[in-house]
């Protein structure tokens, strides 16, 4: 309820909620960094990068300041740069393709299919003699077609580097997101179902070559108090953000298990509106970053939703390939006509793990009446 | 910095000072970080002014480098939806700005006392053998983010502080034209000779401001047996 008007009010993110649940663990574990000292590089950093190993099954896990620089990181010790094209597709928030832009390599923008994910043909039809890499998106929390994706890449010899900041503890095929290219790159930022008190990401590889480089360059390419090796950044992930990770890790399963229950209750009571809603196929465990449904109606139903105090988003509506920063890339209107229109469709409702049974009812009773 | 800034005025090239470890230092009067077109500081944990992890700060006395810098740390959006260049993401934590606002306040009580507790280190480690005070310009305000002096036979001295007890460092060992990570620009050992000289003299001891005079005493007691040949 508003404490002003008393009228009913849904937000789309509680992160107070959050704190109420785990306030004591919390206090207690920042407590502990503080009596110890150890703001940077503590003992947490690397007992959460075992306990995230462990729950992802991936031998090596790095963790650094945002998914952003997992991003970067991961395409540095590929040695991709200038001249080299990396696939990615045009809907994703601006990090993975100012990830690509940030090592000197060109974007190569790839269509999506209705589920919003990377569509596997496009990406096929984009390789060039300059391809390096695919970069999928697991957007909203679904994992992209990964089967088709890395028999293409295979067949051209390239790197994967799935974008997971969406899709911590997703599975596609029996397999962990981030597990099955060379890299998994994610984020836990505050709005993330894993979600820190502050920027922060990780990123998970089977190479252990990798992986040690890119322990060097999170940390100025030292590789002891001395000596540098190579030239790296600043990007280590603070003990503070370390113990509040560890701490919500043990949380994730009954996270993702309640979002997952609030979709299920979205598809059985907005079923028979004229909004679309990707199936879950049988080989995919999504995780609900965020829930999107689609409608030409989009902007009046938002406008609706909102008057009766239900926050909704849109993730995102402008594409990356029609921004004023990659306007040098060339692409106009047109070019990428599915990421375009689901632009003006796409609408994300609620479906953080605080919502009640009795909320998503009311946000999809207020979807019927707009409809009626 | 007036003579920096005179060569870079002469040749119309911007400076941008490391105030890392310069919070609240000055030179002619003027503050560290307030010479050039801007400025670099950190707040990492070890710094006069220091967060619960690491962070920064960039200062300038330029709009449009302000605009730029805002933009470039959080991806260059100008809204929630509108990238206008592409940047970063390098945006301070709300809960390391809360600290660092608690601190703010503080620093210059902070820099008071780390001044102080040198000056008794610069009185209580005068003229001894083998060991060298740094000069003490008038026109500069030093605040001490580090106590360092040069000392002939450093290594076993800084060992020497070690088995006694005492936290020393060197800041830093290798300088940085001989780093393996810099290789490439094809300097010579040798040719930056004072640098050479100070990496193998620096020595630094413990000046933060929860020091007591007792462990000063401490710190001067050793280096001064250590110097009259224990």
């Amino acid at each position: 309820m508003d404490a002003d008007t008393g009228r009913r009010r849904i937000g789309y993110v509680n992160l107070p909620a959050q704190f109420e649940e785990e306030r004591v663990e919390i206090m207690q574990a920042v407590e502990g960094v503080f009596r110890r000292g150890d703001f940077i590089g503590g003992a947490a950093v690397a007992k959460l990068e075992e306990e995230l190993a462990t729950y992802l099954g991936s031998p090596h896990v790095v963790t650094l300041n945002s998914g952003t620089d997992a991003l970067i990181l991961s395409l540095r010790v590929l040695n991709i740069g200038p001249g080299d094209e990396v696939i990615t597709p045009p809907n994703s928030f601006v990090a993975s393709t100012a990830a690509i832009i940030a090592v000197g390599a060109t974007p190569v923008f790839a269509d999506v299919l209705p589920d919003q994910n990377i569509d596997p043909a496009a990406v096929e039809a984009a390789v060039t003699p300059r391809t390096r890499a695919i970069m999928p998106v697991h957007l909203t929390g679904r994992m992209a077609d990964m089967n088709p994706l890395m028999a293409i890449a295979a067949k051209h010899a390239l790197a994967v580097i799935e974008d997971s900041a969406q899709a911590v503890g997703s599975t596609y095929d029996g397999r962990m997101s981030g597990t099955i290219g060379t890299f998994g790159c994610f984020s836990a930022h505050p709005l993330k179902n894993l979600n820190a008190a502050g920027d922060a990401g990780f990123v998970v590889t089977a190479d252990a070559e990798l992986a040690a480089r890119i322990r060097r360059l999170r940390n100025h390419g030292l590789i002891n108090r001395s000596d540098v090796q190579e030239w790296g950044i600043v990007s280590r992930l603070d003990t503070v953000q370390a113990e509040v990770l560890r701490i919500r890790l043990r949380h994730l399963p009954s996270v993702i298990e309640r979002r997952r229950r609030n979709a299920a209750q979205y598809r059985a009571e907005l079923a028979g509106l004229p909004l679309f809603i990707p199936v879950c196929r049988n080989i995919e465990f999504n995780t609900f970053h965020t829930f999107v449904v689609q409608t030409d109606r989009r902007d009046d139903l938002q406008k609706y939703l909102a008057d009766k105090g239900i926050e909704t988003a849109i993730h995102y509506p402008v594409p990356i390939h029609l921004q004023e920063a990659a306007a040098h890339l060339g692409h106009g209107r047109g070019a990428f006509p599915v990421t375009e229109r689901q632009a003006d469709q796409i609408l994300t409702l609620p479906i953080n793990q605080f919502l009640s049974t009795s909320d998503i009812s009311y946000i999809c009773a207020t979807a019927r009446e707009y409809f009626a | 910095m007036g003579k920096l800034m005179a060569i870079a005025q002469r040749h119309n090239i911007p400076v941008v000072e490391d105030s890392c470890q310069g919070i609240l230092s000055e030179f002619a009067g003027k503050r560290s970080g307030t010479h050039g077109i801007a400025a670099g500081f950190s707040l990492h944990p070890l710094k006069n002014l220091n967060v619960w992890g690491d962070a920064g700060v960039v200062v300038t006395n330029d709009d449009g480098m302000n605009e730029r810098l805002r933009l470039i740390r959080n991806h260059g959006m100008k809204n929630r939806d509108e990238i206008a260049i592409l940047g970063c993401n390098s945006r301070l934590d709300s809960l390391q700005a809360v600290v660092g606002n608690w601190l703010i306040g503080q620093t210059s009580e902070i820099t008071r006392r780390r001044i102080e507790n040198a000056a008794y280190y610069d009185a209580g480690l005068a003229g001894l053998p083998g060991l060298r005070i740094p000069p003490r310009r008038p026109n500069v305000k030093h605040v001490y983010h580090l106590y360092m002096v040069f000392a002939e036979r450093r290594d076993e001295l800084y060992k020497y502080c070690l088995d006694n007890g005492i936290e020393a460092k060197i800041h830093y060992p290798i300088p940085l034209y001989q780093q393996e990570g810099l290789k490439h620009l094809g300097y010579a050992p040798g040719t930056f000779p004072v640098t050479d000289r100070h990496a193998q003299e620096v020595i630094s001891f413990p000046v933060d401001q929860h020091l007591t005079r007792a462990q000063q005493d401490r710190v001067i007691e050793i280096v001064r047996k250590f110097c009259h040949g224990r």
